[in-house]
């Protein structure tokens, strides 16, 4: 099985005009990719106001609504919402593009940090919901904290992991080397 | 590949002179330098969540903090390391994005310290606050530098192997 058959000759060699529009995708993703860094540094440093700044206000009441509007109350709050929403929302182009030149490793690993920032993004609701006055369980919502951490960095390291692929297949591309096989 | 498709297409590419033997130990050093980021940060986040989440202050000689703070020196050592290389071996950019990551390690670890000696607590004061803010977000900022040093290094990898030119 080769990783990009549709993209090469039987011998495994790219089309010269074929390597040209794969690679102009694949510097596409290069960009969605350095803004995703960008959004994933404001994400920590937004989160760090919060961390050290934000307390939960006493009325806070335990309910979806209430904690989800909390989210659009505090500066600090928001933006760190919001620049993790901008950096996930990054994953979408890269995963399109990334499925245009058939980089499966890729598509797989922007899915897999999508899905760690989902689960982030539940903890972050916990972590409230537990810290409100009349829940107030330390454990959980320290708990909750610790998975919310613990997933963006599980997020950060697939997104990091999907660019070595993206950088093979722009050397192999350039070089015109033969497509990598999985099996012997 | 003709020689000049090749050297055309060799233009751009940082390969340096060091060599395959050499980028691929360097590379494994950067490896080591990513393991070292993530004690930190899990580390990090425990001691932020449990231990200076409420009241209670952090000291220097918490055992916690110990091996939070001899990680970070593994980094800054790791980092050093491959910033060394990237000036000895005419690899610009790896240089130039570990020496980012260095003086981030250096800033951070500084806000560090001021984190600990101005009460090393949640509730120890705005001096406090900052000093934790500021290692945090540098020791972020140093992890994505030594992440794009360590992706040049890679490439590098890949060109030579591609080329054939160890």
């Amino acid at each position: 099985m080769r990783l990009t058959d549709q993209n090469s000759d039987p011998e495994g060699f790219v089309e010269p005009e074929r390597g040209e529009e794969v690679g102009k995708t694949l510097h596409r993703i290069f960009l969605f990719l350095y803004l995703q860094f960008a959004f994933y540094w404001a994400t920590i440093a937004a989160g760090m106001f919060v961390n050290y700044y934000y307390v939960i206000p006493s009325n806070l009441q335990p309910n979806f609504t209430s904690i989800f509007l909390q989210l659009f109350a505090a500066p600090s709050l928001f933006a760190h919402v919001a620049f993790a929403v901008l950096s996930t929302s990054m994953s979408i182009p890269v995963i399109v593009l990334a499925m245009r030149v058939k980089l499966k490793q890729v598509v797989l690993l922007h899915a897999g940090a999508i899905t760690a920032r989902m689960v982030g993004f539940v903890c972050g609701m916990l972590f409230m919901y537990f810290g409100t006055s009349s829940i107030t369980n330390g454990d959980l919502d320290n708990l909750s904290t610790f998975i919310m951490a613990s997933v963006f960095l599980t997020a950060v390291i697939l997104t990091f992991m999907s660019r070595i692929f993206i950088v093979s297949e722009d050397v192999r591309i350039k070089f015109q080397v033969p497509a990598p096989t999985l099996t012997g | 590949m003709e020689d000049a498709k090749l050297d055309a297409a060799l233009k751009g590419e940082e390969i340096g002179n060091l060599g395959l033997v050499g980028l691929r130990l360097t590379l494994k050093l950067c490896y080591a330098n990513f393991i070292a980021y993530l004690v930190l940060y899990v580390t990090g986040m425990y001691i932020n969540i449990y231990i200076t989440g409420g009241v209670t202050t952090i000291g220097i000689s918490d055992p916690s903090n110990m091996i939070h703070m001899v990680t970070a020196i593994l980094n800054f050592v790791f980092t050093f390391i491959v910033m060394v290389v990237g000036f000895l071996y005419a690899m610009r950019k790896v240089a130039m994005f570990s020496l980012g990551a260095v003086v981030c390690l250096i800033v951070g670890t500084l806000g560090g310290l001021v984190f600990l000696e101005t009460g090393g607590g949640r509730l120890s004061g705005a001096d406090t606050l900052a000093g934790g803010w500021i290692m945090s977000i540098l020791f972020m900022l140093a992890l994505f530098l030594s992440y794009y040093a360590t992706l040049k290094i890679m490439r590098a990898i890949k060109v030579l192997e591609a080329t054939n030119r160890i």
